[in-house]
């Protein structure tokens, strides 16, 4: 192990230390940090002639502080970046086998497949849900530029207050569109499909919602009152929406 | 943004379990874990508590205080109590107990709220941070589920 030792602190120009976590095992001191200033966790041992690059499970414990791995989807991607990093896992474990030669590439390779398995927290539901004006809006602009999408108008003039969210002018009625993330949204999209109603405005309206189960049970009644079709979460809009709209345009 | 002095009220105001721990921690890809959610006594904030420990490494262990706002959407770990698991950037030394405190300077900064972190003397073990964390933050009825934290005060 020693000769190992020297060659991985001579191809990193001695910038680097190990030292004997438990016999067998060293922790590489480098200057790879986590966004908490942490360093990374890399050990290091040989078995069986191969270099093993490991993290012995450090990765997922820490990740797990604020993000669980926890369903298909998750697993789906935490996978991808493990395979796509040249690494593997075995029971939380990340590791890479190498030899000498190629020691000082792999500690890079593993510490990129390190930081991206630590950043999945970024993926938190909290963070991603900001996200959902943004990828309606993304889906809306480009798979469904047949239906020459508008954003943002007014359709009453003396009315800025009251803000439909995307035109789809594809018949004689023009098709508004709601994206609702939340009780306040929800009760917006009401209020406005109401108003417009009030003013004999000639309109159907589309309810496209980040998670309908999420709002609350009179907001539920309310939006399912006042619009006239709603998709209860994206993934049911980007499915269906399309199909809806061409017959929308056809009627 | 939260100031420092509402970071350290909120890791000093005294705190009641609202989902109890488990007795003994459960094991999950090479670590053993444990939760709980907490809230502030008078019922105006609430937090989660996580425990986790290296399978292997077991004084590689963090305790840490997650606050959750209301009015925003992120929540963010106020303390964490970490064992020498390996260095950090502001000491470069890979065998010290150390502790991340959230500082209103980093969230200013947009860098990670507790990307600072202290040496600490108060725990050498992953059951004396534990006590020390539930002092530090003020947890009441812990007894039940962490008999060691009143053994523990038999002997200091």
């Amino acid at each position: 192990m020693n000769r190992i030792i020297q060659h991985i602190k001579h191809q990193f120009n001695n910038r680097v230390d190990l030292y004997e976590k438990r016999r067998g095992i060293f922790q590489l001191i480098a200057p790879f940090y986590h966004e908490d200033g942490d360093m990374f966790d890399i050990f290091i041992e040989e078995k069986d002639d191969k270099i093993i690059i490991s993290d012995y499970g450090m990765t997922l414990m820490r990740l797990s502080y604020e993000y669980e791995i926890d369903t298909p989807n998750k697993e789906k991607i935490f996978s991808k970046i493990i395979s796509e990093n040249l690494a593997k896992e075995i029971n939380g474990k990340i590791f890479i086998e190498s030899t000498q030669e190629n020691i000082y590439q792999s500690i890079l390779q593993f510490s990129q497949a390190i930081a991206k398995v630590s950043n999945m927290r970024l993926y938190k539901r909290e963070v991603i849900k900001s996200l959902f004006y943004e990828m309606l809006d993304e889906f809306i602009m480009t798979d469904l530029q047949q239906f020459k999408p508008e954003s943002n108008l007014y359709p009453l003039q003396s009315r800025d207050d009251l803000e439909v969210d995307y035109l789809f002018s594809v018949s004689n009625k023009p098709l508004y569109l709601f994206g609702v993330k939340d009780n306040t949204k929800a009760r917006l999209a009401v209020i406005s499909c109401l108003e417009f109603q009030k003013a004999n405005l000639s309109f159907e309206s589309i309810v496209v919602h980040e998670d309908f189960e999420a709002l609350s049970k009179k907001d539920r009644s309310r939006i399912t009152s006042a619009g006239d079709k709603q998709f209860v979460c994206l993934d049911d809009f980007k499915s269906r929406g399309s199909s809806y709209i061409s017959r929308f345009a056809t009627n | 943004m939260l100031s420092d002095s509402f970071i350290n009220q909120l890791i000093a105001c005294s705190k009641v379990i609202t989902t109890s721990p488990r007795k003994e921690m459960i094991t999950d890809r090479q670590h053993l874990k444990n939760d709980m959610k907490v809230c502030s006594k008078d019922g105006q904030y609430n937090f989660s508590v996580f425990m986790r420990k290296n399978d292997i490494f077991e004084e590689n262990f963090s305790i840490g205080l997650i606050y959750h706002p209301t009015d925003v959407p992120e929540s963010i770990v106020l303390i964490r109590c970490n064992g020498p698991h390996g260095s950090h950037e502001l000491f470069q030394h890979h065998n010290k107990y150390h502790i991340h405190i959230s500082t209103e300077e980093n969230m200013k900064l947009g860098v990670k709220p507790e990307r600072h972190a202290i040496i600490t003397n108060e725990y050498s073990t992953y059951q004396e941070a534990l006590k020390f964390f539930i002092k530090k933050c003020n947890i009441e009825g812990t007894d039940k589920y962490f008999s060691f934290v009143k053994q523990l005060s038999l002997f200091k």
